[in-house]
């Protein structure tokens, strides 16, 4: 649990979670773990929207922090639909991350990101070279 | 519900927290078990699915006892009394039981990811998003979707873990 929150307060300036540390910590995450098989997974499910619920990372609950702090909420639901008005765009899958917790109530945070992809030898893939920053 | 209210009774309020977390997990999915099955009647296709998710971690903890009931054929009556039957017959060994321990947590992780299928499945749907199911893949080909959007799109839900230890996972207050 101490390893938790020492994860996310290393991403904080003066307090708050700071965007760039946030969005390094993000790309590095997606990257080290098995997210990149998950994607894949979801791809080859021919999926054109995946969901991926954080709530139970470090990195969501960092996350979370940010989106509170910074006033930045957006509803699933216009999450959801700016996710279906990119569905044409060539190139990129839409990948509409959340996160849920009870306190006194229910809370759900949710945005969306737009993953690069590639089509190798008639199948779609994740553009691994545009996530790392090389394209 | 019937172990809530026993140890309720019986005032012993260690061995109910120990419990907490499996039974409002389960809470959870009853909740969004209904609400998603008020969505569309091709809900049903998901159930077979669901089954056979969350007894995989039942059946490995109950292969000493298991006999072979065709669970995932069975009535909703049927199913349960299943189920019910199980889970009296490990109740005497399962304090020592590490195995037990280790199926528990498998079928929290099996619970959660579930609900955050059935939640976001409910949560989006409104007036111009129309949410529906179908039928899981049953080969590698076939295309497999946790739910559909607007009867064309298809979408997946994936639930992430702690990759590092389990203790981070179960020692927050969700």
């Amino acid at each position: 649990m101490r390893s938790f929150f020492h994860k996310v307060s290393k991403l904080e300036i003066n307090g708050y979670v700071d965007f760039g540390k946030l969005e390094e910590e993000f790309r590095k995450y997606f990257l080290d773990t098995n997210l990149v098989d998950k994607i894949n997974k979801g791809i080859e499910q021919n999926a054109k929207i995946l969901f991926f619920n954080l709530s139970y990372t470090y990195v969501g609950f960092a996350f979370e922090r940010y989106i509170v702090e910074s006033g930045k909420r957006t509803s699933l639901q216009k999450c959801l639909y700016d996710s279906i008005q990119e569905l044409s765009e060539v190139g990129f899958l839409p990948l509409v991350l959340y996160l849920s917790r009870v306190n006194i109530k229910h809370n759900l945070e949710s945005i969306y990101l737009k993953v690069p992809v590639k089509i190798e030898q008639d199948r779609i893939e994740l553009d691994r070279a545009s996530m790392q920053g090389y394209k | 519900m019937e172990e809530f209210l026993r140890y309720s009774k019986a005032e012993k309020i260690e061995e109910f927290l120990a419990s907490e977390p499996e039974i409002l997990e389960i809470l959870r999915l009853v909740y969004w078990y209904y609400k998603c099955s008020t969505l569309s009647a091709t809900f049903n296709c998901k159930k077979t699915e669901m089954r056979n998710k969350i007894t995989k971690g039942l059946l490995d903890l109950l292969t000493p006892y298991y006999s072979n009931i065709p669970y995932d054929k069975a009535h909703d009556h049927d199913f349960n009394s299943w189920i019910r039957e199980k889970l009296r017959e490990t109740t005497p060994l399962r304090g020592k039981d590490i195995r037990y321990q280790k199926s528990v947590l498998e079928i929290l992780r099996v619970l959660k990811s579930i609900n955050s299928e059935l939640m976001i499945a409910y949560l989006s749907n409104n007036d111009t998003i129309k949410i529906s199911f179908a039928t899981a893949a049953t080969n590698e080909y076939e295309s497999d979707y946790d739910f559909i959007i607007n009867e064309g799109i298809g979408a997946q839900v994936k639930t992430l873990f702690p990759q590092d230890s389990n203790e981070e996972f179960f020692s927050q207050s969700f």
